[in-house]
């Protein structure tokens, strides 16, 4: 009797638990590659941004920086039995595996910030580099072309991430093409390997052999105070934006601490990247797959969508799926100040539910 | 009878040989450093400029401190994987106190014991619960370096205060304190090495354990000290790191136990324990300093970087080599 009691209760646990989870709607897993930087933390909480505002689960995993725990973690994802994947790929080529076993098991998957090399995924929406890239050298030839009387010429000092990955070959890429373009405009490139102090010292060694360094571009925001604090150690002194012998520093991110060394004068300007904007555009979309099939996705050509400086967003049909180029944009102390670049939000006003 | 003295004699002039060849294995690295120093003088352009040479000790000076503590543990064999991360640990919280307006001093303080109580929770974890170094060290390098994110979550804190900082980039008369830190650490720590009871039982330990505990030396206790001293010195650190880049991130010293490590190696400390010194510690961390200046010093592409790199660094130990041979030869 008391055997049939307890037989009865478990049931009646299973079936509750398993109808809690069929009434919550859609669960998505979110496959992140590592979240230490302020990079990666934005994208992933822009996902969860978007999933809190149409009310879906999220699951989230950190590969903490290893393809391979990568693969895994989307292995337990697929095992949970989630509705769709997003990754951000820590390695384009690696993750091809993953997204074969999700397409075994009839899980669609998305990517975000970096495409894949191997496989097909639904959508893959990133910032187009090779054109961030291309502004920023376009700023620094401006203001290079204002030191100078018109002429663009001068040193500058690239600070790369790791030439192994693509977003460092197109941050490269985008802005060689257009400084080299100036026959008198010399560039220096060195590799930092997304270390901040890696980029401390690269500078130190190359002002100290070239005094003469008009301007530094810089791959990532994480570079931004080891270059001021170099400058410092070599020159003595740090002149800001504006005085005389002032070094102009450029790059790519748009992260708070970007903006407020803008704000005061360090560092000239920043390419936005629309790293919270990511999630937010790519979950209605994977929702609208799930609910209505393939006629959901975005046709390639242009995405406009008036009042933000993200888009028109650029469409193509890829072997590996559809890439989104979303637009990114340059700020420098004239717009700094703006309420709606996501620098300049707190994650704690976004007011999200869940801090995992 | 004159044919023994002259014997005598004989072996005396054998073990003179034999000393005066182990001085120059002991300083054989610093012979390598003096190669690379004569080849960047002629081939590297800027190379040759007093600054530069200042560049390449601020280069050494964090490593250098690390390199200390991770020698300490490898004399006495064992590793400590964990010095990156507790540098990462104690520079969050150190620029995370700062920002609550605590005094600067204060903080350092605290970061100081932070680095302590993580070098002692290793050693704990090796003599007392008897983990492996390797494992218990693997255990605490991930620990660490995941609370920072976790406390932080990622975020990067930056513009701290400035006697925080003073370590880190301030300069005596031009000169940088962080350089003269570094260097006055490791004549510190040489002296405790070669002049004291406790040097000498760092080796003994790191030479035959049970030789060591069974003479009456309290082998937990000295490891469980350098595991301390290794902890705190990577706090340190730490504080230098936060004070000369004016920022925190959970991400600062990743991929500095790689370069530590591999100075006291280069250097000549054995991995097996007992054998090396803090001066080929330090000849080490020089050597690499040199190397990474050349390299940014260098027109080389900065896809081949990690190429021409590993090369040099195959160079180095290739007339390191010459050191083994010298040894075969006596």
């Amino acid at each position: 009797m008391s055997r049939r009691i307890c037989l009865l209760i478990v049931l009646t646990l299973i079936m509750a638990l398993t109808s809690v989870y069929a009434d919550e709607g859609f669960v998505f897993g979110y496959s992140a590659p590592g979240l230490g930087d302020e990079g990666q933390m934005n994208i992933q909480k822009g996902f969860e941004i978007g999933c809190r505002d149409l009310g879906i689960k999220c699951i989230t995993t950190n590969a903490q920086m290893n393809a391979e725990k990568q693969l895994r973690d989307i292995e337990t994802l697929i095992a949970r039995g989630v509705d769709a994947i997003c990754a951000v790929p820590y390695d384009s080529k690696a993750i091809g595996q993953a997204v074969k076993a999700a397409m075994e098991a009839g899980i669609p998957f998305f990517t975000i910030d970096r495409g894949v090399l191997e496989g097909k995924v639904v959508i893959t929406v990133m910032a187009d580099n090779y054109d961030a890239a291309a502004q920023a050298g376009m700023a620094l030839v401006r203001l290079l072309q204002g030191k100078y009387h018109g002429l663009a010429k001068g040193k500058i000092l690239e600070i790369m991430g790791n030439p192994a990955q693509d977003v460092a070959q197109l941050r490269h890429q985008g802005f060689i093409d257009v400084v080299s373009q100036y026959p008198d405009i010399e560039v220096i490139s060195k590799p930092g390997y997304w270390n901040t102090d890696e980029g401390y010292k690269i500078v130190l060694d190359v002002l100290t052999a070239n005094p003469d360094i008009d301007a530094i571009y810089f791959h990532a925001d994480l570079y931004i105070p080891g270059i001021i604090e170099a400058i410092k150690a070599v020159k003595g002194t740090f002149k800001k934006v504006g005085e005389e012998g002032h070094i102009f520093i450029v790059g790519i991110d748009g992260n708070p601490m970007a903006l407020d060394y803008i704000r005061k004068g360090f560092i000239d300007g920043d390419m936005i990247q629309p790293l919270r904007e990511y999630g937010k555009f790519i979950v209605p979309y994977i929702k609208a797959y799930l609910e209505k099939g393939k006629e959901a996705l975005p046709k390639p050509g242009l995405i406009v969508k008036e009042g933000s400086p993200y888009f028109p967003a650029v469409v193509v049909d890829t072997p590996h799926g559809l890439v989104v180029k979303m637009k990114t944009y340059y700020v420098d102390k004239h717009n700094v100040d703006d309420p709606t670049l996501w620098g300049n939000i707190p994650l704690e006003k976004e007011k999200l539910e869940t801090t995992k | 009878m004159e044919q023994v003295t002259e014997e005598l004699s004989d072996t005396d002039v054998k073990l003179k040989r034999r000393k005066r060849i182990i001085w120059i294995i002991e300083r054989f690295i610093w012979i390598v450093v003096g190669v690379f120093i004569i080849f960047g003088i002629i081939f590297v352009p800027g190379f040759k400029n007093w600054l530069n040479f200042r560049n390449i000790l601020l280069h050494s000076s964090i490593l250098g401190v690390l390199a200390i503590g991770e020698s300490l543990c490898l004399l006495t064999g064992n590793f400590d994987l964990s010095i990156g991360s507790i540098l990462a640990f104690a520079g969050i919280l150190g620029a995370l106190i700062a920002k609550w307006k605590i005094p600067s001093l204060i903080t350092i303080i605290i970061m100081l014991f932070v680095g302590l109580g993580a070098g002692f929770l290793n050693g704990i974890l090796i003599r007392k619960i008897k983990l492996n170094a390797f494992v218990a060290t693997l255990i605490t390098m991930l620990a660490w370096r995941g609370t920072a994110m976790g406390i932080v979550g990622g975020r990067t804190i930056w513009d701290l205060p400035e006697g925080l900082r003073l370590l880190g980039s301030g300069t005596i008369k031009g000169f940088p304190i962080q350089i003269l830190i570094m260097l006055s650490l490791f004549v510190f720590f040489h002296i405790v090495l070669t002049q004291t009871k406790f040097g000498r039982h760092i080796y003994i330990v790191g030479d035959n354990e049970v030789a060591a505990y069974n003479s009456g030396i309290n082998t937990d206790k000295v490891i469980i000290i350098v595991f301390t001293i290794s902890g705190t010195l990577s706090a340190f650190a730490g504080l230098l790191m936060i004070g000369r880049l004016n920022a925190a991130s959970p991400t600062y010293g990743s991929d500095i136990l790689f370069d530590a490590m591999s100075a006291a190696i280069i250097g000549g400390i054995s991995l097996h324990g007992g054998i090396g010194n803090l001066l080929m510690a330090l000849g080490g961390v020089i050597l690499l300093s040199i190397i990474s200046n050349m390299l940014n010093l260098y027109g080389v592409s900065p896809y081949w970087a990690t190429t021409v790199r590993a090369l040099l660094l195959l160079i180095a130990v290739l007339l390191d080599t010459i050191k083994r041979r010298l040894v075969r030869y006596e």
